[in-house]
C-alpha cells in the first residue's frame, strides 16, 4: 500500500490501528455469547455418532447392554425351571425358600412367585396338595405366559423406537451433508469463476428451461452481483433477471467439472 | 504444545466432541465477526445475525470438510446472511456505484467536534470507513478480518487484480476522507 504526501496524512498502519481499536468496541451482548456456548455444548451431546465415541465407552456400553439382556433373560429360564424340575423343587423348596430369603426380596415377581409357591403347599394336609399344586402350576405358568407377553411387547416397542430414531437420525444426517455439499459446489464454482473476467451474456433462455424455476437454484456471486444456477443437460448456466430481460451466462465446462466432484 | 488451527479446531468439535475447540474457535472469531456485521446492521439485527451464522457453524460442523479457510467460510456465511436481512427489508445498506453517497449504519449522529478524542477517532474511522463506496467498503473490511487478498476475491466474487485495487482505492479515500474530519 502506498502513502499520500501530504504531512499529517495518516499511514495505511495508522488507519489500520484506528480500524482496529474503533472495531473492537463492538461486541455482541453477553446473552448472545451465553446462548452459543449452551448451543455448541448440547449439540456436542446431541450430536455424537457412535464412530466418535471413545473406545472404553464403547465397551463399557456392550458390557452393560449384554448385563440387561442376560438379566432380562434370566426371569424366563426360571420360569420354565418347574416344569422341568418340578419333583425335585417341591422337595426341596423349604430349604431353598429358607436358604434364599435375601434373594426372594429382590427377585422378580415370577421368581417370588416359584418361591412362595411350593411353601404354602407345605402347610396344607396332605390331601389337598396335589390340587393345590396344580392350581399352583396353572397359576405359574399363566403368568410365566403374560410376562412373556409383557416382555415381546416391550421389545417390539423398544426395537421400534430403536428403528424410528435411527430413520430419523439418517435423515438428519442425509439433509446436512445435501447442504453442506451444495455449499461447498457453489464456494468452488464462485472460486472459479472470480478468476473469469468475462463470460459471453445471451438474453435467451437456453433450450429446456423450465421458466417457473430458472431463479430456483442455488445463488452465487459473478462480478459483484448475484446469479442463480441452472442446470440443463450437463450443461450450466449463471441466471439472473435484470429488469425485463433475462441475462444468461454459460460457465465454462471445465469449472462445472471441477466442481462437480464436490456433490 | 502447538496452537491448532481454525479447521483442526472445528474438526475435533464437530468430529470429536471437543467443547474446548469450540471456546477457542469462538473466541478467536467472536469479536472480528461481530465487528463486521455490526457495521453493516443496526445492533440488534447485528446480534441476531451473529447468532445465525455461528448456528450454522455448530449444526454443519460435524459434517466439516475443509475447503479454503475456515475464515474465509465464516464470513461468506456472514455475508450472506447479512444479504438476506437487506433483501428481506427489501431495501440495501448503501449504494452499489462507486459515488459517495451511502449511508452510515454507525455514525448518523457522529459530530467529530464534540465528541472526546478517543471516541472521536473511533467514530471517524468508521464513519469513513462507512463512507466509502460499497465495493470498496467490502474489501476494506474483510481485509481487516484477516482474510487474505485470494479469498476476499473467492468471497465477493472478484477478481485478485479488482480487488487489489479496490484496496488501494479504499486506503486512498479513508485517507482523504480521515484529513478532512479528524483533528478538526
Amino acid at each position: 500500500m502506498t502513502n499520500e504526501s501530504k504531512p499529517n496524512s495518516p499511514t495505511d498502519a495508522e488507519l489500520e490501528q484506528a480500524y482496529q481499536q474503533a472495531v473492537a468496541q463492538l461486541e455482541p451482548n453477553a446473552e448472545v455469547d451465553e446462548a452459543l456456548r449452551l448451543k455448541a455444548h448440547s449439540q456436542l451431546r446431541k450430536g455424537r455418532d457412535w464412530a466418535s465415541v471413545p473406545m472404553w465407552a464403547r465397551a463399557a456400553s456392550v458390557i452393560g447392554v449384554a448385563v440387561v439382556g442376560w438379566w432380562l433373560w434370566q426371569p424366563d429360564l426360571l420360569q420354565q425351571r418347574p416344569h422341568d424340575d418340578s419333583p425335585v423343587v417341591d422337595s426341596q423348596a423349604p430349604a431353598f425358600a429358607a436358604a434364599d430369603d435375601g434373594l426372594a426380596a429382590v427377585a422378580p415377581m415370577s421368581v417370588q412367585q416359584k418361591v412362595a409357591a411350593p411353601a404354602a403347599t407345605e402347610s396344607q394336609p396332605p390331601a389337598e396338595q396335589p390340587i393345590a399344586a396344580a392350581d399352583t402350576a396353572e397359576q405359574q405358568q399363566l403368568a410365566a405366559e403374560l410376562a412373556l407377553q409383557h416382555q415381546q411387547q416391550l421389545r417390539k416397542a423398544e426395537q421400534e423406537s430403536v428403528a424410528r430414531h435411527k430413520l430419523e437420525q439418517a435423515q438428519k444426517q442425509a439433509q446436512r451433508q445435501h447442504s453442506e455439499q451444495l455449499l461447498k459446489f457453489s464456494f468452488c464454482l464462485q472460486y472459479k469463476l472470480a478468476r473469469r473476467d468475462e463470460l459471453v451474456i445471451r438474453h435467451e433462455l437456453p433450450d429446456g428451461a423450465d421458466r417457473g424455476s430458472v431463479l430456483s437454484g442455488p445463488s452465487l456471486e459473478w462480478q459483484e452481483q448475484s446469479w442463480q444456477l441452472l442446470e440443463i443437460a450437463q450443461t450450466a448456466y449463471l441466471v439472473r433477471a435484470d429488469g425485463d430481460q433475462w441475462q444468461i451466462a454459460e460457465v465454462p465446462a471445465e469449472d462445472f467439472t471441477v466442481c462437480n466432484l464436490h456433490r | 504444545m502447538t496452537l491448532r488451527n481454525d479447521d483442526q479446531l472445528l474438526t475435533d468439535y464437530g468430529k470429536r466432541g471437543d467443547a474446548a475447540a469450540f471456546d477457542i474457535l469462538y473466541q478467536r472469531f467472536r469479536q472480528p465477526l461481530f465487528g463486521f456485521i455490526r457495521q453493516q446492521l443496526p445492533d440488534a439485527i447485528a446480534n441476531e445475525v451473529f447468532q445465525e451464522c455461528w448456528m450454522v457453524v455448530i449444526e454443519q460442523a460435524a459434517d466439516y470438510m475443509p475447503c479454503g479457510s475456515f475464515r474465509g467460510y465464516l464470513f461468506t456465511i456472514a455475508r450472506r446472511k447479512i444479504a438476506d436481512y437487506w433483501r428481506r427489508q427489501q431495501r440495501q445498506p448503501s449504494q452499489t456505484s462507486d459515488d459517495d453517497g451511502n449511508i452510515e449504519p454507525i455514525s448518523d449522529d457522529i459530530d467529530p467536534q464534540i465528541i472526546q478524542l478517543q471516541q472521536a477517532t473511533n467514530d471517524v474511522i468508521l464513519m469513513c470507513v462507512g463512507r466509502l463506496p460499497k465495493a470498496q467498503r467490502d474489501v476494506f473490511m474483510l481485509k481487516q478480518t484477516g482474510l487474505a487478498v485470494e479469498e476476499i476475491s473467492l468471497i465477493l466474487g472478484a477478481t485478485f487484480e479488482t480487488v487489489k485495487s479496490r484496496i488501494r482505492a479504499s486506503y486512498s479515500k479513508l485517507r482523504s476522507c480521515w484529513e478532512r474530519h479528524h483533528d478538526k
